[in-house]
Parts: structure tokens; sequence; C-alpha cells
């Protein structure tokens, strides 16, 4: 029997999507200690915070679409140029500390963007290429065409009194 | 016997639970010999609708046979074929002598809960939410029915169940929505969402004397079987709505609106309905006003909004400056089954219109569940899904499609 694949596509990018409005909201809040371990400047306080934002608003795509697969690949660029912003600062930094800090988050930075490749490419719920299945356009439900139908119930039907649109009462002007 | 269980979001499944029993003397037991997935039961299974408990037999829309009456109910006798409205009615309070009764006052038996939520309680609604009842629904082979010398309607000789099934709601359901905007011969009624309530939508307003009816959808099958009723169609990927409804009603706009989509509008490219969505991920809104709005804004001043999709509970951003100044009117509410269902059931007789068009796929309970992420998907061109309780279908995963 085949084994059946437990992981759910759909979950998984539920979870990368939670996963992003956290790492960003952590970005924003604590974007000065994450400048503070990476050994970046005052200014580059900046760029921490707007990474950040795109982090949510990218999370928040990913959760709020139906078929969110184009939007893990946004995620998949913006783990890129997070990566070469790292690279960035690792090529920039002489301490050691520093380095190592950078470093493991090129690694973090790294697996996460694996993930996000890997849950890119597994099929999400999308419209089907051949959802033109059925012809229904001969099914009206009615015996003729709708052209004749039209108004058929008019012949005995009433609209009850508390249907009624706004009457119509013209000033005696205009009568 | 075995039902259609309401697990968790996304979890219906085919269990097997306890009979129903006669729990009061007006009650009846019906053999359920046919009963459909109605787009109401998406809003359960996908999680949007508040109040609901695992456990739960859901489904609204069915009719059978009757198995046994309680010794108060002097109307329906064993071996009867009823269809059962999915408002549940008493026939005696003030809303059920103005036959309003899906706010009928006595028959929600969590009254309490409701008139908290909506600050007076609605009529009690078959396999639904609890804030309606919390009454256990027709997806199974039996059901008992409350206040069954009020809501069953008697299905005379010779007609089958699929002519008359849905008379239980989304025939009625179309049919009232066209009904409450109060169609003149020189209206154009534009209709959000090309489902089953959107098709008989569509049939109604041309039975009542629509000049253009059109229809807003992306679904090419549901567009065609549209097209086929009578209407113009918008597919909502290729065209813009707006622009596209004011060249067909020379620039003012349809004076008719009906929403036949309801809280999970799926207008995916625009600012509105992304807001809708995650606003409603995060829990901070329960419905997607999309169509809402776009209706608002289209519609010719003094027209008419009807209501016809189902809303669960708050809706934001919904531009009332605009409704007020354009003097709207909006009509909306469940539907009152039996205040339409003996002039539809002679129309049926009478064959002006034979309302299995609509059914695509049927199959048995036990496909049920499968069935219900189908129609959601919108796969196999399924539009919709009738359920035959006691019948032995093929063994799934095949289903049995409609010519």
């Amino acid at each position: 029997m085949r084994r059946k694949n437990r992981i759910n596509p759909e979950h998984v990018a539920k979870g990368l999507g939670w996963f992003s409005i956290g790492i960003g909201l952590a970005g924003i809040l604590a974007h000065r200690k994450v400048c503070r371990q990476l050994g970046a400047k005052k200014d580059k306080r900046a760029i921490v915070c707007a990474y950040g934002a795109r982090e949510i608003l990218n999370g928040a795509a990913i959760l709020a679409s139906r078929n969110p697969t184009p939007w893990i690949w946004v995620k998949v660029a913006g783990d890129v140029l997070d990566l070469a912003t790292l690279a960035n600062g690792l090529k920039g930094s002489s301490s050691r500390t520093r380095q190592r800090n950078i470093a493991l988050a090129i690694a973090a930075v790294t697996a996460v963007t694996a993930v996000d490749i890997m849950c890119a490419k597994k099929p999400h719920r999308k419209i089907p290429a051949n959802r033109f299945l059925k012809n229904y356009k001969t099914r009206s439900g009615f015996p003729r065409s709708p052209q004749a139908m039209r108004g058929i119930a008019l012949e005995d039907f009433e609209i009850p009194y508390d249907q009624f649109d706004h009457a119509v009462r013209f000033p005696s002007s205009l009568q | 016997m075995r039902a259609l269980v309401w697990h968790h979001k996304n979890d219906v499944r085919c269990d097997n639970v306890p009979d129903p029993v006669i729990e009061h003397p007006r009650d009846a037991i019906i053999k359920v010999t046919s009963c459909a997935i109605c787009g109401s039961d998406l809003h359960l299974h996908d999680g949007f609708m508040p109040g609901m408990k695992t456990g739960d037999i859901i489904g609204h829309e069915f009719m059978g046979e009757v198995m046994e009456v309680g010794h108060e109910n002097k109307k329906l006798k064993m071996g009867d074929r009823v269809v059962v409205p999915f408002t549940i009615s008493c026939g005696e309070c003030d809303q059920c002598r103005r036959s309003n009764f899906s706010v009928c006052e006595k028959t929600n038996r969590n009254k309490s809960m409701a008139d908290k939520m909506f600050g007076h309680s609605t009529a009690g609604l078959f396999g639904y939410t609890h804030l309606t009842g919390g009454y256990s629904g027709g997806q199974a082979e039996y059901v008992r029915v409350p206040y069954a010398d009020v809501g069953p309607v008697k299905v005379p000789e010779g007609m089958t169940d699929e002519q008359v099934l849905f008379l239980g709601d989304i025939f009625p359901t179309g049919w009232q929505a066209v009904v409450q905007c109060h169609v003149e011969p020189t209206d154009t009624v534009a209709i959000w969402g090309a489902g089953p309530v959107g098709q008989f939508c569509v049939r109604s307003a041309i039975m009542l004397g629509a000049k253009q009816v059109v229809v807003i959808d992306n679904v090419p099958e549901r567009l065609a079987m549209a097209e086929a009723g009578g209407a113009l169609t918008i597919n909502f990927d290729d065209e813009n709505v707006v622009e596209r409804l004011n060249e067909l009603t020379e620039g003012k706009g349809p004076e008719k609106c009906i929403d036949a989509v309801g809280m999970e509008a799926h207008a995916t490219a625009t600012i509105d309905s992304v807001y809708d969505r995650v606003k409603q991920t995060v829990k901070l809104e329960t419905d997607r006003a999309h169509v809402l709005r776009e209706m608002m804004y289209v519609c010719r001043p003094a027209g008419t909004l009807s209501i016809a999709g189902v809303y669960g509970g708050l809706v934001d951003k919904i531009p009332f400056g605009m409704i007020m100044n354009k003097g709207l009117t909006i009509r909306t509410g469940q539907t009152h089954v039996n205040r339409w269902t003996d002039d539809l059931l002679r129309r049926i007789q009478e064959g002006q219109i034979d309302p299995s068009f609509v059914i695509t796929h049927t199959v048995g309970l036990e496909d049920g569940p499968e069935m219900y992420k189908k129609f959601r998907d919108k796969e196999d061109g399924c539009i919709k899904v009738v359920l035959k309780p006691h019948e032995m279908m093929t063994p799934s995963p095949e289903v049995h499609y409609a010519s």
C-alpha cells in the first residue's frame, strides 16, 4: 500500500505565514537588539524595520490568499534579499563575535529559505486547468426559451404588501 | 444510523450516530430519501459560522418519507412524502402569523444565546449553528422534525425528489431575493454569484419579468448555466464589473442588485477583498463584504439591494454614507420558506420550471465529506450536490453526474 504523505502543504503554508508575521514583528520590536547582535550601525535600523514590515505583509498575504504559492515565492525572494544583506554585513565586519552571529543568521535564513522553496513547489489549492469540464449551456430549467418565459409568473403572482418598493407619488404640478 | 457530522473546521465525517426519536407530540421522524449540500453548509464546513459544536449533524435541505408521527400532529401520517423547509416555524407566534417564518419567536431553543448575539432571537434552523437552535440536520438517514404539523410540504403523487427537493431552501431563497426587489418590467437585475441560489435568482427574475438579468461570477460552467437561464454574464476575472454594469444600463447602474454570495466572497484581485481576508484570518471580522460594497457602489440611486447570501457576524468598511445619500433600500433575511412553497410547488407542477436543472452530482451519504470539498473548490463542474442516504451508490470516490 502506498504510504500517504502526511504533510499537508496548506498547513505548512499557513505555518510559514504565521512564522513570517512573528519574525517581522520581532524584527520591528527588537530592531535595536538585532542591529547590535549583527554589528549593524544605527542608520541600518530603518532597514531592519522595513524588512520586518515586509515579512509581516508577506505573511498576511500567505494567510489570506486562496492560492498562497505566488506569495511563498515572494517570500523566497525576500529570503534572498535577507541573505544578500547578511552576506554584505559579513564582509564588512571585523569582530569575530559578530561574524559568528551573522554566520548563524545566514544559516537560519538558508534553512527557512529551503523550507519556503519546498513549500512553494508543492501543489496548493488552485483552479484546475480542466475546470470547464461540463457544458451546462442547455440547462435552463424552463420548458421554453427564457425569452418566452419572461414575466410568466406575473400572470398570477401578487407581490406581498411588505415587499413593495417605493410607492411612486408625484406632486400635483407634475401629474 | 449514518449521518454527516461536523467535527472541526474542514472536517465533516460520515459517522454512525443514534437514531432520532420523537421528543414532542408535534414531532415527526422522516426517513431522508434525498438531501443536498447547500452553499451555507460551506460556511459551517469552512469554519466561518460561530456556534458550531463537534458532533453536530449538519444539513438543512432535505426531504423524505414520514416514518413516525407524534400524537398531536394531525397534519402528517406515516408514508407521506414531504419536503422540509430549513426554517423551523411554530405557526402560532406573531411573526409566523405575519408569514415571517424565518424569524419565528418560538422555535429557537437557544433563544437566550441568540438574543445576546442578535438583540432578538430568530427561528430555529435545521443542521446549523447553535445560535439557531442547534437542531440535528437532514444529511442523515433519519431526522427528527420539530413542529412537523407546520413546515413540511406534502409532495403530490408522481413528482420526483429532484423536482421538489429544492423547495426546502434554494428555490424559495432565490425567489424571495427577487420578490423583495419588487422587479419592474424596465429593471435590470444584477446578481452576484452564480451558485445554486444565484441560478434560482436568475430564473425567478426572468419569471417575474425583469428586462435584463446580469450575473457576476468567475466560474465558467456556472456562468454557462446562468446564461442558459436567460442571463447576461460578467466574468470578474476578465472584465471590470462596475464598468460593464454601467455599459449595460446606459451608465445609470442596475436598479436591483442581489447578493447571492454572502460571507465568503472570492474576488481576490481587489484591495478590499485582500483587506477582508487578512482581517478575517486574524479574527478581526467574520465576513468578507466585497460583494456588498460593490453592489452599493454600482446600484442606481433609489435602487434596491437584496441580500440572500448568508452573513454571520461583523463586516467592516461598509460605505453607509453611500447608501444613505443614494437612498438605497436594503432587504435581507433568511428565507420565509413556507411563504412561497405552495405557489412554487404549483409552478413546478404546471411545468413552468424544473428545478432539477441545477443538480450536477448525485452521490451516497458516504461520499458527502468528499463532495463538500469538491463543492467548495468548484471542481468537476460541481454546482449542486444531492445525497441519497438510503441508496447504494457506486463505491466512492466515483460520483454520478447528471446528464
